[in-house]
């Protein structure tokens, strides 16, 4: 897909423009390449979200149910009886034991955490190593579609790994 | 007549005034310059269209799907007068494909002119194009503010803009 760049150059905005016609109507290099820069990063964003949205129950309420039983499942020793027995009484409607469903809930919860702390470091990767790409570089559309290439084999890759960890292993 | 399927292509061969609304029967209709010496050709409208008082002049489809293709055309809106409430450039009574490339978007600063009417449902497609005047944000279809996530309007089909 042909890389598009939104800007501004001399007080006119300009929408949507290949890097090539920005380059032939005399753009300065360094407008184009802030703006290509500019662009992958909103990518990335967008791409990163896309998996955190994949994770994420659209509700709020369940995502709290989330949180407590992964609280519960790490320390049962310590948890009130009378939450106890709600995990009891799960575990016996879905015919396993409460132990069972505690270790589920703590092996999901580890792949949850996995998958979000590794999204949340390649974003930060991937706009570093954005950065790090050298304003004049002639190739520069060449190298952020490579590192947004890398990042998103390398998140996809680990988010395959743990879904099929949070559906129930393989 | 366009037969269904075709494409009915209209070449500006200088600058060219739309004074009233131009209705198109066709299906899909490409606008494009032959301007001598030059790269575009400028079109501009006008503020209340003959005829019809609460409309500015602008491209009309009368095709329930229709696909208008401009390029290397200078659009020019002028500030709608008083009363007149429709006022994009480009409308259709359906649905309607509005690609843009290589072109130029002139809006006159401080008015509300649009380059799309509010009653349209319809999909922007957007290349190499320059607002000549300001910032187009908030101006591609009238009645949405600039800086508005392209998938919250619900008449917006598609686009590959990422802001209005």
């Amino acid at each position: 897909m042909i890389q598009t760049i939104s800007f501004e150059h001399n007080g006119q905005p300009y929408y949507n423009w290949s890097v090539a016609s920005a380059q032939e109507t005399g753009v300065p290099a360094a407008v184009i390449s802030a703006a290509v820069k500019q662009g992958a990063r909103s990518e990335v964003v967008v791409f990163t979200n896309a998996y955190r949205a994949q994770i994420s129950s659209a509700s709020p309420g369940k995502l709290a149910e989330y949180r407590f039983k992964e609280e519960i499942a790490r320390d049962p020793a310590s948890a009130a009886p009378a939450e106890l027995a709600m995990i009891d009484r799960e575990a016996a409607a879905r015919g396993i034991t409460s132990e069972a469903l505690l270790a589920e809930i703590n092996a999901k919860a580890s792949a949850y955490r996995q998958i979000a702390l590794l999204i949340g470091a390649l974003e930060a990767e991937t706009k570093a190593a954005i950065a790090a790409i050298t304003e004049d570089a002639v190739d520069i559309e060449a190298q952020i579609q490579t590192v947004l290439g890398n990042a998103k084999a390398l998140a996809e890759t680990a988010f395959n790994d743990a879904l099929i960890q949070i559906n129930g292993g393989a | 007549m366009t037969p269904i399927g075709g494409l009915l292509t209209v070449y500006f061969l200088t600058d060219y005034h739309v004074s009233k609304r131009v209705d198109f029967k066709q299906q899909s209709v490409a606008f494009k310059a032959q301007v001598a010496g030059s790269g575009r050709a400028k079109v501009t409208f006008s503020g209340t269209s003959t005829g019809d008082a609460a409309s500015t002049a602008d491209f009309s489809s009368l095709h329930g799907g229709c696909y208008f293709e401009c390029q290397d055309i200078q659009f020019e809106a002028a500030t709608a007068e008083a009363g007149v409430n429709d006022k994009g450039m480009f409308r259709s009574r359906g649905n309607m494909t509005l690609r843009l490339s290589n072109c130029q978007i002139d809006l006159p600063v401080g008015s509300d002119q649009c380059v799309i009417n509010n009653d349209v449902f319809c999909a922007l497609s957007i290349s190499n194009l320059n607002g000549g005047t300001g910032s187009v944000a908030g101006r591609w279809i009238q009645g949405v503010a600039a800086a508005t996530d392209p998938a919250s309007i619900s008449t917006l089909i598609a686009t590959n803009l990422t802001s209005l």
